[in-house]
């Protein structure tokens, strides 16, 4: 449109601007005020949902909604063939609301314990992918899940490949140390190995977790014998690690093991060579370790040297 | 300021911006706010003032109550049932709840004000839903929020999508 129409147009509205520098200037005012109004027009019709202004307990409220709705069952496992009962699904959250943990500090320190607190399944491959992704330190496992199910249905697999022999599972431990009704349980497998290698683990977690004995002031093996063992050590910072794997070399197919390594000169100060007799013979005595007799699947007690 | 009628047995509802709004006792009811409102009063005719509702978020309440107006009264087990159906909404409840983010908003505050759990879970599954699948880049811009993560921890976020993209 030319100046000439336009002050034909501020004519015909009456007006009658006698210099262009006054049309130039109506025309900057009558330019400020459209953008103006087409911006508060856009504004007020995106405003946005203010999440972050609700109540904290509408917050949670929401929170509760979106958690619940990731506990959908997507797998079933008798069409793996990993689930004895036909009827018996696995129950696998889907994380479809993973994002919800990930905007904002905020929401994240809001939301996340809550999150990850629901019952978590995982495959026992995925094991240290799924520890490394949530719980990258020993601090982080406060957030443990209520209820973490492991499953066995390709662990001969994974564990044949030569670069994952063996699975760090102390996590597991200062996840039960950190929050005392953490259940860890390992679910149904087919193949007989692996249903020893799920009874032992079983077995190690029971001892670890449920005996009800005060924990002991002395250092004396009897002592032990009867206490939280694994838990206590771990807190002492007497055991370094406790891993699962294949025993070397692979001259069986079923020759598996639990290793529980433990700190080269501990903070107790006891000599390396009292203490991985010490342990070993708690382990015989709770059954997980000894000779020939039961050890397609047993404990094995070492140190552990940090890799260079 | 209209008032009840014992015949009609309807109630009379001032809104926050000076709005009388006049409803059957029975959907009005369903508000356990004003239910107890009216217990409390008694049947005395006056209006009720409603100061943090405006009169186009009253109206909205108002259809949801009427359309709800049969429902059977909310019990104290009402939440433990409508987080075992997740994020299950009615036909109707979610056509209801298709409005724009404010209006949501304000329907939810409402909600809440008036105590129509039932109404308040609704609203609370359909901002979950909307939540549902999506990326965090899109979430933040739905709920305008900013992203005030440290490169620490973008990285421990980043493996936590990588973990869960194999699900």
């Amino acid at each position: 449109m030319t100046t000439r129409s336009f002050t034909g147009l501020f004519k015909w509205f009456g007006f009658a601007p006698r210099q262009k520098g006054e049309i130039a200037e109506m025309l900057a005012i009558a330019l400020v005020i459209f953008v103006h109004l087409a911006l508060t027009t856009v504004l007020l019709r995106e405003r946005k949902f203010r999440f972050l202004e609700l109540p904290g307990e509408l917050r949670n409220q929401i929170y509760g909604h979106a958690t619940e709705s990731d506990r959908v069952p997507s797998v079933f496992g008798h069409f793996l063939g990993i689930v004895r009962h036909p009827l018996r699904p696995i129950r696998r959250p889907n994380w479809q609301h993973l994002g919800f943990t990930q905007l904002c500090r905020q929401i994240r320190n809001e939301y996340q314990p809550a999150y990850m607190s629901r019952k978590v399944t995982v495959f026992w491959q995925e094991l240290p992918k799924f520890l490394n992704a949530f719980y990258p330190t020993l601090e982080s496992c406060a957030n443990c899940p209520s209820k973490l199910i492991i499953h066995f249905d390709q662990m001969t697999r994974e564990l044949r490949s030569p670069e994952q022999t063996s699975i760090d599972i102390t996590k597991l431990f200062f996840m039960k140390m950190a929050c005392p009704s953490f259940i860890c349980e390992f679910w149904l497998v087919t193949e007989p190995h692996q249903s020893r290698m799920q009874v032992l683990l079983r077995r190690l977690f029971r001892q670890a977790y449920n005996i009800q004995v005060p924990t002991p002031r002395s250092l004396e093996i009897g002592a032990l014998l009867n206490s939280r063992l694994c838990l206590e050590e771990l807190r002492l910072g007497n055991i370094a690690q406790v891993r699962v794997g294949r025993r070397e070399p692979r001259a069986v197919s079923n020759d598996f093991v639990i290793e529980v390594l433990l700190t080269k000169g501990p903070p107790s100060g006891i000599p390396d060579a009292y203490q991985v007799a010490r342990f070993l013979q708690y382990f015989e005595e709770i059954g997980l370790a000894g000779d020939g007799r039961t050890s397609a699947i047993c404990v094995e007690v070492g140190i552990f040297e940090e890799m260079t | 300021m209209a008032a009840t009628s014992a015949d009609a047995k309807k109630v009379t509802l001032t809104t926050s911006d000076n709005a009388d709004l006049t409803v059957e006792r029975e959907v009005a009811e369903r508000s356990i706010l004003i239910k107890n409102l009216l217990e409390d009063i008694g049947d005395n005719g006056d209006a009720i003032p409603i100061p943090n509702v405006n009169e186009a978020v009253m109206k909205k309440v108002l259809e949801w109550c009427e359309q709800h107006r049969k429902d059977p009264p909310a019990s104290q087990d009402d939440d433990a049932d409508s987080r075992k159906k997740s994020t299950d909404i009615d036909e109707w409840d979610q056509k209801f709840m298709q409005v724009d983010q404010e209006m949501l908003f304000e329907i939810i505050l409402a909600a809440n004000y008036l105590d129509i759990k039932a109404l308040l879970d609704v609203g609370c599954k359909t901002v979950a839903n909307m939540i549902k699948g999506k990326s965090p880049d899109e979430i933040r811009k739905t709920f305008n929020i900013q992203n005030d993560f440290t490169p620490e921890e973008e990285d421990q976020i980043r493996r936590e999508n990588e973990w869960a993209e194999d699900r």
